[in-house]
């Protein structure tokens, strides 16, 4: 076959051409794609703090059908009035401009509006207030758990926001609904609200750890720490674990941090030890825990040994977590029957065959010292019951514990287990001024494993 | 011309990138908008069953979903529309068991993270999966660790989400890998980095110095190296 020049130079052009358009095409798919995900991120972001702020406002409001102090109300009542306000932004930030949510964002404004006249009002609640909040909680939280279960969909299959505002607009072009778990939930939150006319919500994160107080000792040096390490991993025989790498680290609290592995088989553990006095903070297996073999008196029973092997003496277990073949168990330091809770520790056992895979020991570390100083109560356990809500109910001894109060202080408490309709609550009373310091809201599956018993 | 080769040519690629994954069947629970060689597979066995009409064409649209729903209420399970455990075993599959999220702890000492329920624990098993995957478990851990020490610093957002979503903080959640699903290593990670565990010491930033872009990370105070990541205060 033979071209013309002019063919030739046309199909060279074409050519040239299509290469660009290629490899601008491929272009835009790209930018495409990276402003998809970004929006996908953004209505992500809103969604999952919708149902953050509904649960804070919902679990605020049970704290506070129990507080009794003036400062813990005006606190749990500010929480919530600014978590309402941050819910309904976010509702205003999601896709969803074609759903009917009038009623939901309705409630949530009124509610905020009465919250905050609680709030101005500066002072304790009226019973018929307080009735008027439980109204609100119930349906606060009949919300909430809509949402948490539409927040699980979405999380389980992966569903994605920009998925849904396409169905949208295409059902709103059609004028039909789509089959979408999503919508269909939202209106179901909507009916919700229809349901329960009045709201009501709360709650706020707990106190920022103080600066450690209890390292005071001598700095050791890096040898010292590791004679420390190895006998933390094996106290009979220093000669089972060799060092595979050390740093010295420069965190919150500086350490040496040493990477062993088992003088014989293999093994991964990370085990830091502090840099000032020499205590081990934390220690990190990596071992996949296989078929469990044990059950959980006896894994207690290998926690309780290593402790003790290890110096931790008149510690009372306060909780305990199963999870994927491990037992995780937390531990407070006791002193005269008062539970020290800033002397937290926790210890992870494997339910294969016992042995320790995790220590952590960040609280006790940063806290722990042998003797505290700790003052008489100058109140009476009767005085402090009388300091708790109308309507709740005591279901357990009381306990004196040391906890850490707002401002970052150790506080001495009487710790008093009580229920309020079906919730259930540790409530923190200061056991030289009476007033309430911390209000503990109870998962249900928690209760058994608390120090009460 | 030039616009409608474009149009092809980003057709040819979708096509090539949306390649149908292989899964085994039982392996993940099935929906509407699922597509894969477990749906056609499921599919397949509606259609021999006369639960279902048309082709197994591998794709969870309208037609399985109502066949599915069929299936359910004929075989006294709930009838949701999906492929779950339950009706995987009634199709007489075995379904691989699914991560549960591990619970979230209370006591006074420990209440000081935005952690509010499993949902949470799903989102900081994801964010770990998409961003430490391959690393060893303890810089799984560390990774879940940085994330919760940032919301309980002042200076970031004080939810979990907040944290995750914050634009351009993670490079797996910009660049759309945080929506694969985690694997349990990366759920057992989570749950002990909220347990208290923090191999960082406290690090609210963290960087990989083979692929970091900005060299303003590299001012922060230095605290430790866990496998391919450098952790800082």
């Amino acid at each position: 076959m033979h071209f013309s020049r002019r063919t030739t130079y046309a199909a060279i052009a074409l050519a040239v051409l299509l290469g660009a358009s290629l490899w601008w095409g491929y272009g835009q798919y790209r930018l495409n794609r990276t402003y998809t995900v970004r929006l996908e991120n953004n209505y992500q972001r809103a969604f999952h703090e919708l149902v953050w702020s509904m649960q804070t406002v919902e679990n605020e409001m049970a704290k506070l059908s129990v507080a009794t102090s003036t400062p813990q109300v005006i606190e749990k009542l500010s929480t919530t009035w600014r978590q309402i306000y941050s819910a309904e932004s976010k509702i205003g930030q999601l896709p969803l401009a074609l759903v009917e949510l009038d009623d939901t964002e309705a409630f949530l404004t009124n509610a905020g509006d009465y919250i905050f006249s609680l709030v101005r009002q500066g002072s304790d609640l009226s019973p018929e207030q307080r009735r008027q909040l439980q109204q609100l909680q119930k349906s606060a939280s009949a919300v909430s758990n809509k949402l948490a279960s539409i927040q699980s969909t979405i999380l389980q299959q992966n569903l994605k926001w920009t998925d849904v505002e396409a169905s949208l607009v295409r059902a709103g072009r059609q004028n039909e609904v789509r089959d979408n778990t999503v919508v269909n939930n939202f209106k179901l939150v909507n009916k919700e609200v229809q349901e329960f006319p009045e709201i009501k919500f709360d709650q706020r994160i707990g106190v920022a750890a103080p600066a450690p107080t209890a390292l005071k000792g001598p700095k050791v040096t890096q040898a010292q720490a590791q004679e420390t390490a190895l006998w933390f991993l094996s106290p009979g025989n220093k000669a089972a674990w060799q060092v595979v790498s050390m740093e010295a680290t420069n965190g919150r609290i500086p350490t040496y941090s040493f990477v062993l592995r088992p003088a014989q088989g293999n093994g991964r553990v990370t085990v830091d030890v502090t840099q000032q006095d020499g205590r081990v903070l934390f220690m990190l297996d990596n071992r996949t825990p296989e078929v469990e073999q044990i059950v959980t008196a006896q894994a207690i029973a290998q926690a309780d040994t290593f402790l003790r092997e290890r110096g931790f003496n008149n510690m009372r277990l306060i909780g305990q977590d199963k999870y994927q073949g491990s037992l995780m168990l937390s531990y407070v330091y006791v002193q005269d029957g008062v539970l020290i809770y800033p002397d937290l520790l926790r210890v992870r056992v494997a339910l294969d065959n016992g042995s320790i895979i995790g220590f952590e020991g960040n609280g006790y570390t940063a806290y722990h010292v042998q003797q505290r100083n700790l003052k008489e109560a100058s109140i009476s356990i009767e005085q402090a019951l009388t300091k708790l809500a109308e309507g709740l109910e005591v279901i357990g001894a009381e306990q004196m514990a040391v906890i850490f109060n707002a401002q970052g202080k150790e506080t001495l408490c009487y710790e008093i287990p009580a229920k309020y309709g079906n919730d259930r609550f540790l409530i923190y009373v200061d056991a030289k001024q009476g007033e309430e310091v911390q209000i503990i809201r109870l998962e249900p599956v928690t209760l058994p494993t608390n120090p009460a018993n | 011309m030039a616009k409608r080769l474009t149009l092809l040519t980003v057709i040819c690629l979708m096509a090539a990138l949306m390649a149908i994954p292989a899964q085994a069947v039982g392996e993940r629970n099935l929906f509407w908008g699922s597509r894969g060689e477990d749906v056609r597979q499921v599919q397949l066995r509606l259609i021999r069953w006369g639960y279902m009409t048309g082709s197994a064409d591998g794709v969870y649209g309208a037609n399985t979903w109502n066949a599915v729903k069929r299936f359910q209420s004929r075989n006294g399970l709930s009838v949701t529309g999906n492929v779950d455990a339950a009706t995987f075993r009634a199709l007489g599959y075995t379904p691989k068991t699914v991560v549960p999220a591990p619970t979230v702890n209370k006591s006074p000492a420990t209440q000081a993270t935005g952690m509010t329920n499993s949902n949470d624990m799903h989102l900081l098993a994801k964010a770990v999966y998409s961003e430490a995957r391959g690393e060893p478990f303890e810089g799984q851990v560390a990774v879940a660790a940085v994330v919760l020490n940032r919301v309980r610093s002042p200076i970031f957002p004080n939810t979990v989400a907040g944290v995750i979503f914050e634009p351009l903080a993670f490079t797996a959640v910009a660049d759309g890998q945080f929506y694969l699903t985690p694997n349990a290593e990366a759920y057992r990670a989570a749950q002990l980095a909220v347990d208290g565990w923090d191999p960082t010491g406290g690090a609210i930033y963290y960087f990989n110095p083979v692929t970091a872009t900005s060299p303003w990370i590299w001012s922060r105070p230095y605290i430790k190296t866990i496998g391919r990541h450098r952790f800082l205060r």
